[in-house]
């Protein structure tokens, strides 16, 4: 008895003293931070700055996916549904071809975005309530943040008009009320020019930049001010607005110092040549780190394949050393928007490479072409797309000044004709190349519209730029039909619409 | 009240120090029965091997007096002269014998080798079948004898009734996936846990000669014992232990060969070229885009020229025709001029290999111990090139009783093993390997000893990627357990265990400068080099302390009573690391020594850890063997939890009814041909937490990678505190029958499973910001059926022995709970069809409320246009919106329907063929899974066959639909293109060929796949391509002879001996037509490496 006794006792201790110990189940991570321990130390907020940029970046595609996809830059030539290269469009083609249904909706979860909004949405959240960020970071971080979360706001109610609006952090949910509706695209408006006038004040007076200009300035959000009040300014803001739009961007060239065009547009995207003086806000790739993965995804040609196809500058066949694309053209540049160029256009040469056949000696029947704006640098025989991609550019300022001049009926050449030049270069006549002496001329917005296309090709422009001047020059420029008006928004991808049912599709697309 | 004061002298009786105390108590309350008792003592021997057999129950009938075997096998035991004496003894048939006059009864014990009496793994303990009350399924250990097994999970296949395995990809060492009951996840289907000698672990790498016994345990009575881990079901692996008496040594080698399965036939270069030209005209490509394409273009650079033997016809190149070339008509006019690599690739992935094991052990004991030792060396080559399995193994044990009352046990085992797949991926050599061009030579030489890389590492000479890449991979897995077992009194035994697992991986891999066949020919050649070098290192140490107790009693003779009480603590740390280089100046050194650059994000090392702490206890009883109660119990808590829902309890309880030992039955005339009948019952709660990070529920913040050389950080999880465990409660009914003095058995079992609190991801709305969240909110319901039956159909005196087995298992599973998201049965994903019974568009697929899992939408494809006419008759004005194309009534889209296009079905009518228009195809799952054997034997020879099937599950084949949808492009396809609409049309079914499918018209008109880019997706496809997967395998076939023991004691030497022959996945009966109908969880037949077919030769001898 005393035995049974002893050892059920012991035994009964023994797992007593073993359930007992739940402190050792107390366990903390090694590897990894945990919400306990983060927002402790200044270096977590540059951290989690960083980070911010990081997410931006992985957005890339998607700015530049709703930026341009659907206007009339890419395409198949005509009567084919490959490019010239032989590699199948995937899909991609529904995007210029404005044949975008729930089930195939371009861009998808409204681009990721939101899963930057929210980290945006904690980092104002606690550099509101932190002490340990120095007074100076703490505005500027407040800066960028109000900046950034205004400058996705806009990408998404330009996309999808009316759009949750979400500005609080989220810490937690709760699963029977996860429906939201989209807020009405004032509301929407209204919070990015509110965020605009946050960023503004954050800001203050530092009009410094950060990493090379790879983080957000105010430089950036005096761009996105603009880029937003001139977008107004067309639907009922009018001179007002175009003002606006006007002071924020002479506010930087008072402000910032060594802001100036490039001699040569190629270098602007050179990887050698990284927030160079034309640069205002880019969004930083480096080799080993990060590279641009749509441009390969999409954009350039199998390396194999391109080489049976020749360069008529220079009378040379691709090849394989030199011509190492290494990706899949699936969205090729149509000949027809190649054509447009000027061949003295400096421009041309360095943002699409034309490919052709070469039925016999010395002749070039084209083929088709591709964007090369992008051309990475060659690393251990591997071409690696590491350029920086040119958010806001000082090009950019000058077009968006001429624009805003023309709605306020002052006189837009002096801008224009910077940017004419320096593409031109040698070759610039002014009474040739000169506003107001091209043809197009005649027609200051299509004038801007063509410069602007010129200019910034594949940097994720021209589809917003054609809906900022209104439905009628989407219908012009695009495979939108003036009855399919609804098209200039984009669809809801089902998933997103199961996800939240407090959505409903874009009107005029179908709801299954 | 009696009841306890009678246990309580029993307890008495046995502890010297109260021996008199009790000795005066006993007098006082048993004076009656003492005056007649006598003393009756004898010695238990096993029939088996004539040893003694410590730990025989013996019992007085009807009596409280019962004692133990000693381990000579020798008992005393007070009775009287009418008294009975029951002995039992785990395994063996029970014996009651008449004490009369005698005052020594010896006895031999036969071994209970029915099905329903055989021992059976419990988990903290063994019980007999005849016993077990909760569900319970055992391994025939024939099934582990002959086959050779780089992976031990394969003998699971069709073998134990209620689990699906499936072989995945027969790439040698991998494990098969394995699913109890239909799994008891939505999103993730988790396999059972694999305990072996108490030690959680994982079976790869473990030698199947090693294993004694599996067993599964099924139902939440039987794995309650294991709680918080256990709701997927638990394997069970006991090794083989020593065994007492003289040094026995065994070795046994086999050698396989194996073989490549049938497979798909591409076409030749001739049939290729027109084809894909022909493809090309039907898709209107102009010639200039033709001749541009790869294989079958007529290209003209200095490399394509040399890596494709394929020209314009030109009477400067006639003489080609000399050296094996030949011409062919283009489509497009002229003639072309080629040569025929066909098959040459294939080839060269395949080849036939052969399987080395060697095994040998040996195992000897006294009285006082016990000690086994084991070693095995496995040699497998895939029949893919560039795919290894090599193993070695070793396994030591012994047990020793240092004192009469204690015995250590202790146990090492050593396992290194190296797997290495196919290089470039499984699927890809598959599908893009084989249908490569074959107008390409894969040599660089005509000596064939350069091989040619071609356009990429699964666009090429397989041979020439191999020969550029270093892989190294080494998994060491270390076990080491101990335990002492004290028996305090007979009866009561305390056992304390501890055990350490160690698992080790590590990786390396070098890739030389490499190149495309287009840098061959430039000056200088251009090569990548990159030279990438990898190590990775993981490392798991897991260790586990558990003490049990357990007392076993008999009172007044038939209230027998089993009862363990026992705690555990589990632990485990994990370390991984990995450097990731490149740069390397020279092919030379292939270790990171020589990289130059390592980029940040690609090298790391982390460390975690998790805790759970248990307890539990579990109560056999039974009142005469007739009736049955089993309660078991475990609380878990685990460090992964927030300490608010950290501790889980899991009850189980099982009833179980003898009733042929009624005495009611016993006199019925059913007696006669139902041996014993034994209806139960059991109940039972499981839980399960995997999937859940060790530190997930805390909130977190990951790493974005750098920025402009920064490491930033962004919050990656949410803090998810009441994240709990998940539950399923199972009801299992079943029946043990024994038929004809158990020559037939039947085991049937019927279960209810419903899992809620469920581990469920619930995708949130985009503008939360975070993709999923984990929570409890799901409940899924598996119900279904097991049947065993085995059988001894002959039993001749002349030896002719011929016994046979099956097993068969019917699962159903439904939602039955989703996470509130809003929706109609709060549906997760899903698709909008037009549903013709209800007349309106209808959710279907995704995750619904109500509905089961895997169900599969596609396109039905009614016919094949063959002419005008019949588009003009049922799709004049018919609009296809998926391919933008249209009947000749309309004006739409972006090219027209002609002869050889599909006429799908247009389930609405409406004239428009849209995503509504999908049907129900089918179910990835299958509902009937199973398998039988039998085994013939007379005098030495035994013939050994298996077989497993499954039944109801549709395998959507995508190889087949990319390789004729040529959805590459330029590739080859497979033969059954000469037979479709644009060949001799035999299958009618198959639509025009095109230049590649999947892209919009005119190119493509999306015939094949619909709803996706070429994507590897279920739904949304041709019906046509949706295949019924019901197989039935031929797994094992095997003749042995044993040597009789006349012929072997003349060698003086041997003591056994035994060789055989025998084959292992001869065939598939199935209609299915690639090389592996098995279920897959995806639905999706990409390509699967094939499972070879095996010719083995045994021999096994032991002296």
């Amino acid at each position: 008895m005393k035995k049974i006794l002893k050892y059920t006792l012991l035994m009964l201790g023994a797992a007593t003293i073993i359930s007992s110990c739940k402190k050792q189940l107390e366990l903390s991570p090694i590897s990894s931070i945990t919400d306990a321990n983060f927002w402790q130390t200044p270096d977590q907020f540059d951290a989690f700055v960083s980070g911010i940029q990081s997410r931006f970046r992985s957005h890339n595609s998607s700015f530049q996916a709703l930026g341009e996809m659907r206007s009339d830059i890419f395409g198949t030539e005509p009567g084919n549904a490959s490019a010239f290269t032989g590699e199948a469009t995937q899909g991609v083609e529904r995007m210029w071809l404005q044949t975008l249904t729930l089930d195939a909706a371009g861009v998808s979860n409204f681009g990721g975005f939101y899963s930057n909004i929210v980290q945006l949405n904690l980092l104002i959240d606690k550099l509101s309530s932190t002490n340990v960020v120095t007074a100076a970071n703490k505005s500027y971080y407040l800066g960028m943040a109000y900046g950034m979360r205004a400058y996705y706001y806009f990408q998404l109610t330009r996309s999808w008009g009316d759009v949750v609006i979400q500005t609080d952090p989220v810490t937690s949910f709760d699963i029977s009320s996860l429906s939201k509706a989209a807020s009405p695209a004032a509301d929407v408006m209204a919070l990015i020019k509110d965020d605009i006038d946050k960023s503004v004040t954050n800001f203050g007076s530092n009009y410094t930049f950060r990493n090379t200009k790879s983080y957000w300035s105010k430089a950036a959000t005096l761009m996105l001010k603009a880029e937003v009040f001139l977008w107004t300014s067309y639907r009922g803001g009018g001179a007002g607005d175009a003002t606006t739009a006007l002071n924020a961007l002479t506010d930087i060239q008072t402000n910032v110092a060594g802001l100036a065009l490039q001699t040569n547009f190629a270098n602007i995207f050179s990887t050698t040549n990284r927030g160079n003086n034309e640069i205002i806000f880019s969004i930083r790739y480096l080799a080993n780190e990060s590279t641009m993965g749509y441009v390969t995804g999409s954009f350039v040609p199998q390396t194999g394949l391109i080489a049976n196809f020749h360069d008529s500058v220079g009378a040379r066949q691709f090849n394989v050393t030199a011509d190492n694309w290494g990706g899949l053209l699936r969205a090729p540049v149509r000949v027809a928007t190649f054509r447009k160029f000027d061949d003295k256009d400096s421009r041309k040469w360095a943002s699409i490479q034309p490919a052709y056949n070469r039925p016999s000696p010395g002749v070039y029947v084209i083929a088709g072409s591709f964007t090369n704006k992008f051309q990475g640098e060659q690393v251990a025989g591997v071409r690696t797309f590491t350029n920086d991609y040119p958010v806001y550019r000082y090009a950019d300022l000058l077009l968006m000044i001429a624009e805003a001049k023309i709605i306020l009926g002052q006189n837009p050449a002096a801008e224009i004709n910077l940017v004419r030049a320096r593409a031109f270069g040698v070759n610039y006549v002014g009474a040739v190349h000169g506003y107001p002496n091209q043809a197009i001329d005649a027609s200051p917005a299509n004038a801007i519209l063509q410069e602007r296309l010129f200019e910034f090709i594949f940097e994720g422009k021209r589809w917003y730029d054609l809906r900022r001047f209104g439905n009628s020059f989407v219908f012009a420029n695009t495979a939108v039909l003036p009855g399919e008006a609804y098209k200039v928004l984009w669809p809801i991808d089902r998933n997103s619409l199961t996800n939240n049912r407090g959505l409903v599709q874009t009107p005029g697309y179908p709801a299954f | 009240m009696s009841y306890i004061i009678h246990k309580i002298k029993l307890l008495f009786m046995k502890s010297a120090a109260f021996k008199v105390c009790f000795i005066v108590a006993f007098i006082l309350c048993s004076a009656f029965a003492w005056s007649q008792a006598k003393k009756i003592s004898g010695k238990i021997l096993s029939q088996e091997d004539n040893r003694p057999l410590t730990g025989v129950n013996i019992i007085v009938k009807g009596k409280n007096t019962g004692t133990q075997s000693n381990v000579n096998g020798e008992y005393s035991i007070d009775a009287s002269e009418n008294d009975a004496l029951v002995f039992s003894y785990t395994g063996f048939i029970s014996q009651e014998i008449k004490v009369g006059n005698s005052s020594t009864i010896d006895l031999i014990l036969k071994p209970d080798v029915s099905k329903l009496g055989e021992v059976v793994v419990v988990g903290y303990g063994t019980q007999s079948r005849r016993n077990i009350t909760s569900a319970i399924g055992k391994l025939d250990n024939e099934v582990l004898l002959n086959a050779p097994r780089s992976n031990v999970g394969t003998a699971l296949q069709g073998s134990v009734a209620g689990l699906r395995v499936v072989n995945t990809t027969g790439t040698p060492g991998a494990s098969p996936s394995i699913l109890l009951r239909g799994g008891a996840s939505i999103n993730n289907p988790g396999s059972p846990l694999v305990v072996v000698d108490g030690i959680i672990r994982s079976y790869n790498d473990i030698s199947p000669d090693d294993i004694a016994s599996i067993e599964l345990l099924k139902d939440a009575a039987s794995t309650a014992i294991y709680g918080a881990r256990a709701n997927n079901g638990v394997i069970l692996i006991t090794t083989k232990q020593g065994k007492s008496g003289t040094t026995q040594v065994s070795y046994k080698y086999v050698h396989g060969f194996n073989k490549n399965r049938e497979d798909y036939n591409h076409l030749n270069a001739r049939d290729y070229i027109y084809y894909n030209r022909l493809g090309n005209l039907n898709s209107q490509r102009t010639l200039a885009q033709v001749n541009a394409s790869r294989g079958y273009g007529l290209l003209t650079s200095t490399a394509d020229l040399a890596l494709f033997d394929i020209r314009a016809y030109t009477p400067a190149n006639a003489f080609l025709l000399q050296s094996g070339w030949d011409t062919l008509s283009d489509p497009y006019g002229g003639t072309i001029i080629f040569k025929d690599h066909g098959d040459e690739i294939k080839d060269l992935v395949f080849r036939n290999t052969h399987t080395n094991d060697h095994y040998i052990n040996v195992t000897g004991g006294n009285d006082r111990g016990k000690y086994f030792a084991s070693f095995d060396y496995y040699d497998e080559q895939g029949i893919i090139v560039g795919s290894d399995y090599k193993r070695y193994s070793a396994n030591i044990n012994g047990s020793y009783k240092i004192k009469p009352k204690l015995e250590i046990s202790t146990g090492v085992s050593f396992s290194t093993s190296s797997q290495i797949g196919v290089i470039g991926g499984e699927i890809n050599t598959l599908y893009r390997n084989l249908s490569l061009w074959p107008t390409m030579n894969p040599w660089l030489d005509s000596a064939k000893t350069k091989p040619n890389p071609g356009n990429g590492i699964a666009d090429g000479n397989p041979l020439y990627w191999l020969g550029k890449t270093n892989r190294s991979n080494e998994i060491n897995r270390i076990t080491v357990n101990g335990s002492a077992k004290y028996d305090i009194i007979p009866g009561l035994y305390i056992k304390l265990s501890g055990n350490a697992y160690l698992f080790e991986n590590t990786n390396e891999s070098f890739t030389r400068a490499t190149q495309t066949y287009t840098g061959l020919y430039t000056n200088p050649q251009t090569f990548n080099t990159t030279r990438p070098a990898a190590w990775s290192f993981a490392r798991t140490f897991q260790q586990q302390y558990n003490g049990i107790m357990n007392y076993t009693k008999t009172i007044r003779g038939n209230h027998n009573i089993n009862a363990m009480l026992g705690a555990e603590s589990f632990g485990q740390k994990s370390f991984s690391s990995q450097i990731s280089g490149t740069g390397a100046p020279t092919d030379d050194i292939p270790t990171l020594n020589a990289a130059t650059l390592f980029a940040a994000g690609s090298n790391f090392t982390a460390k975690s850890e998790y805790r759970i702490i248990s307890h539990f206890g579990r109560i056999n009883y039974d009142f005469d063997q007739r009736y049955l109660l089993t309660l078991v119990y475990r609380q878990d808590g685990i460090s992964s939890l927030a300490e608010e829902n950290r501790w889980g309890f899991f009850p189980g309880m099982s009833a179980g009814w003898n009733v042929h030992k009624e005495k009611f039955f016993e006199q019925s005339g059913i007696s006669n041909v139902i041996t014993s009948l034994k209806p139960r019952i059991s109940y039972g709660v499981n839980g399960n937490v995997a999937g859940i990070g060790d530190y997930e529920i805390q909130g977190g913040y990951g790493s974005q990678g750098n920025y402009n050389g920064s490491l930033g950080f962004l919050n990656t999880g949410v803090i998810n505190n009441d994240l709990r465990w998940e539950k399923s409660k199972t009801t299992d009914v079943g029946l043990d029958v024994g038929i004809l003095k158990n020559k037939i058995t039947l085991i049937f079992d019927y279960y209810d499973r419903k899992t809620s609190d469920l581990l469920t991801n619930l995708t949130l709305p985009s503008y939360v910001g975070f993709g999923s969240i984990r929570t409890n909110l799901g409940t899924f319901q598996n119900k279904g059926f097991e049947f065993t039956v085995n059988a001894n159909i002959l039993n001749k005196p002349n030896g002719l022995k011929w016994d046979a087995d099956a097993n068969i298992s019917f699962v159903e599973n439904k939602i039955l709970q989703l996470p509130f998201n809003g929706n109609e049965f709060n549906r997760q994903g899903g698709i909008q069809i037009y549903d013709a019974g209800q007349g309106k568009v209808v959710w279907v697929g995704g995750l619904q409320e109500g509905q089961p899992l895997g169900a599969i939408y596609g396109y039905k494809q009614l016919s094949i246009f063959q002419n005008d006419g019949e588009i003009a008759k049922f799709a004049n004005n018919r609009r296809d919106i998926i391919a933008t194309i249209s009947g000749p009534g309309v004006t739409y889209g972006t090219a027209k329907i002609t002869p050889g296009d599909v006429n799908w079905l247009d389930v609405d009518k409406n004239d428009t063929i849209d995503t509504r228009d999908q049907v129900y195809l089918g179910n990835v799952n299958p509902k009937f899974t199973g398998g039988f054997s039998s085994t013939l034997s007379y005098k030495g020879f035994t013939l050994y066959t298996r077989f497993d099937f499954a039944l109801g599950h549709t395998l959507y084949n995508d190889l087949v639909a990319r390789t004729l949808g040529n959805y590459q492009g330029t590739f080859n396809y497979i033969d059954w293109q000469k037979k479709g609409f644009s060949g001799d049309n035999s299958m009618s079914n198959i639509p025009k060929v095109y230049y590649a499918d999947q892209v919009g018209a005119p190119a493509g008109k999306k015939n094949y796949t619909r709803a996706n880019n070429a994507g590897q997706v279920l739904n949304g496809n041709n019906s046509n391509f949706y295949e019924k997967g019901d197989y039935l395998a031929c797994r094992e076939i095997t003749l042995s002879y044993d040597f009789a023991k006349s012929i072997l004691s003349k060698t003086k030497i041997l003591s056994q001996a035994r060789i055989y022959v025998n084959t292992n996945n001869l065939f598939y009966i199935t209609k299915f037509s690639g090389n592996s109908p098995e279920p897959l969880s995806s639905g999706i037949f990409a390509g699967t490496y094939p499972t070879p077919k095996s010719f083995v030769l045994g021999v096994q001898v032991s002296f």
